[in-house]
């Protein structure tokens, strides 16, 4: 959110901005830019951060509604993938099988409607995708084989 | 012997019996007798489980079980659910209420969605004449769960299978 206040602390505008900054850089100075007088910034720039940053993780917060889901048959599938735990981004492209393009495409929509949670470097409590456990490997060995005798294709999680 | 099971859920009539039939690699074991229940116009029902099996190698086994999907036999769903790797729940939309069948299974089943996964399929029902899946995860999310909502034709062995990964991948993405 960005506020802007004149010398008085009087309330000059307000803007809440959800999407990526860097494209509504041009309508934030020409707000500051009609201010006639001295003017304060105040709180911070809440800008999307960018899920390709090494210290930003993914995460599905709420499943996406039929008519996004059914914008593209791959959908469903990349949104199941997020529903672990927090995730990089470069690790959701190779989940998905998808290029980088395509999948920036995808986590930037689903974050736009409030499907999709990018956070920064998380607190230590958080869960994060990293190194599997035994028990985990275990699972992911019998799902592998799942996988293997219903012919649907190799895991998604280390493809 | 090591065995394996996921669980089918869902009002009667919603297509437990035909999934598992789509996909088992054996004749599934039914356990239908005549349907006495007037609200549905269907001629059997599953009274017990049904069964399906898929054999992973030598010596693993998925085993398939479709619960009986009338609430006064919901003392077999907890005993089906012990220890299962997920859950898939078929909701059928052409059904009065889904949204409260919806609510009646993932009540019953909260403790398996949480620890495993679940998939909800919409069955009987053309995908593009769903204008809405919204009511269905304000639900889940109501109880906290997230889950797929998908649309599913469950004659389409295809679909089935596809209804299967999306579970897998889910399973995969929490292990």
């Amino acid at each position: 959110m960005i506020i802007l206040f004149d010398e008085n602390k009087t309330l000059k505008h307000s803007y809440v901005y959800r999407a990526d900054f860097r494209q509504f850089s041009g309508n934030i100075l020409e707000a500051i830019e009609r201010c006639e007088s001295d003017f304060m910034v105040l709180g911070r720039l809440a800008t999307m951060a960018d899920p390709r940053s090494k210290c930003c993780y993914v995460k599905l917060v709420r499943w996406p509604a039929i008519a996004f889901i059914q914008k593209n048959t791959n959908y469903a599938m990349m949104a199941t993938l997020l529903m672990g735990k927090k995730m990089e981004f470069s690790k959701f492209v190779q989940s998905s099988g998808h290029d980088e393009a395509f999948c920036l495409d995808f986590i930037n929509k689903a974050h736009r409607l409030g499907y999709v949670e990018i956070s920064r470097a998380s607190l230590q409590s958080d869960k994060i995708m990293q190194q599997d456990s035994e028990q985990a490997q275990v699972k992911l060995g019998l799902f592998s084989r799942i996988r293997v005798r219903l012919g649907l294709g190799k895991t998604k999680r280390h493809p | 012997m090591k065995e394996y099971k996921i669980i089918i859920t869902g009002p009667m009539g919603a297509g437990k019996t035909t999934a598992i039939r789509t996909i088992s690699e054996i004749e599934p074991i039914v356990t239908d007798v005549l349907n006495n229940d007037n609200s549905i116009e269907k001629e059997t029902t599953t009274v017990g489980f049904d069964y399906g099996e898929i054999s992973l190698s030598n010596n693993e086994r998925l085993r398939l079980y479709g619960t009986p999907g009338q609430e006064r036999f919901d003392f077999m769903w907890k005993v089906l659910a012990q220890g299962a790797l997920g859950l898939i729940i078929f909701i059928d939309m052409s059904r009065p209420d889904p949204l409260e069948d919806l609510d009646l299974y993932v009540s019953n089943f909260k403790g398996l969605i949480q620890q495993t996964g679940c998939v909800i399929g919409l069955s009987k029902v053309d995908a593009c004449a769903i204008e809405t899946t919204d009511p269905f995860s304000d639900l889940l999310h109501s109880y906290q769960l997230i889950c797929p909502i998908v649309p599913v034709d469950v004659r389409e062995k295809s679909q089935v299978l596809w209804v299967l990964d999306l579970l897998i991948t889910q399973l995969e993405a929490k292990a």
